[in-house]
């Protein structure tokens, strides 16, 4: 399954836009609305989410044929870390940890306007730290390092 | 207005921190001297020049520098292409010290490592890695 990248762009603006709303404003609530776009996009993929409905029927068809088109399972990974971060900044607003709110959309900010601005992608930077972090490899010789103490 | 200002200071941080990742994007710098075991099992023939490609499947770049770097590989006789996921070869990964992907390696004819890059390479620096190694043999 692939997704047309320029409603990936079109979804990040609209991602950064909202989540500049919520730091200005401090509103848990738009957080949460924003947190369940978020968990649209990871559980249906981008195309069925809010902002890639959007894109399909409103802004796609005044754009002509996609021209590039990306597979789906990397920007579905950023939705999900970008919903971990919604969801922790929602309970910090909501529940009288604002910090905690800001804190989170400031990450969740950064990562999106990055997506959206630069083409950055999260899961090409984070995924293999994140594997390499949790998973143990056994077949891996034990090197001694050069000039080390034996 | 403390919203607005933290806004305004995460994008600027986030444009510093997105100009500098876009200039050293698919850039190749001179290699670390690796572990002559850190290579086992990924595959590399002998006497080619490798493009030694680490990729995942999250990961929206990886196809593109994968389409790149097979056209560069079907224009070269003596270059061969090899991606290898990162997932199956996590031994590998870390004793070359991938840490994102696309990872892209430029392997001499005697299996030596001499250059390494991160992100999308443009072709013609793709082209220049290999030029002093194609001569060489």
């Amino acid at each position: 399954m692939t997704v047309d990248s320029r409603g990936l762009r079109f979804a990040a603006w609209l991602t950064t836009a909202a989540l500049v709303v919520v730091l200005v404003t401090g509103s848990g609530w738009l957080l949460l609305a924003q947190s369940l776009v978020f968990a649209l996009g990871a559980i249906f993929g981008l195309r069925r989410s809010p902002y890639g409905l959007l894109f399909r029927y409103v802004v796609a068809p005044r754009l002509g044929p996609p021209r590039e088109s990306e597979p789906e399972a990397p920007p579905r990974f950023a939705q999900l870390v970008g919903l971990l971060f919604g969801l922790a900044g929602t309970v910090g607003y909501l529940l009288g940890a604002p910090l905690l709110g800001a804190i989170a959309t400031s990450a969740a900010l950064a990562a999106a306007f990055l997506n959206a601005a630069f083409g950055f992608c999260l899961g090409c930077e984070i995924f293999l730290l994140l594997r390499r972090a949790t998973r143990r490899t056994s077949t891996v010789p034990t090197r001694k390092q050069e000039g080390a103490p034996a | 207005m403390t919203g607005a200002l933290l806004a305004l200071v995460v994008l600027t941080a986030a444009t510093v921190f997105g100009l500098r990742w876009q200039a050293r994007r698919g850039r190749f710098t001179a290699a670390a001297s690796t572990a002559p075991t850190a290579l086992d099992g990924l595959g590399i023939r002998p006497g080619a020049v490798t493009l030694l490609q680490f990729s995942s499947r999250l990961c929206a770049p990886c196809r593109a520098t994968s389409r790149l770097l097979a056209d560069i590989a079907g224009t070269h006789p003596a270059v061969e292409h090899l991606e290898i996921d990162v997932e199956a070869h996590l031994a590998a990964v870390r004793a070359l010290d991938v840490r994102r992907t696309p990872t892209l390696f430029v392997l001499d004819r005697g299996g030596n490592v001499v250059v390494r890059a991160s992100g999308l390479p443009a072709r013609a620096d793709v082209e220049s890695a290999l030029q002093p190694l194609l001569t060489a043999a």
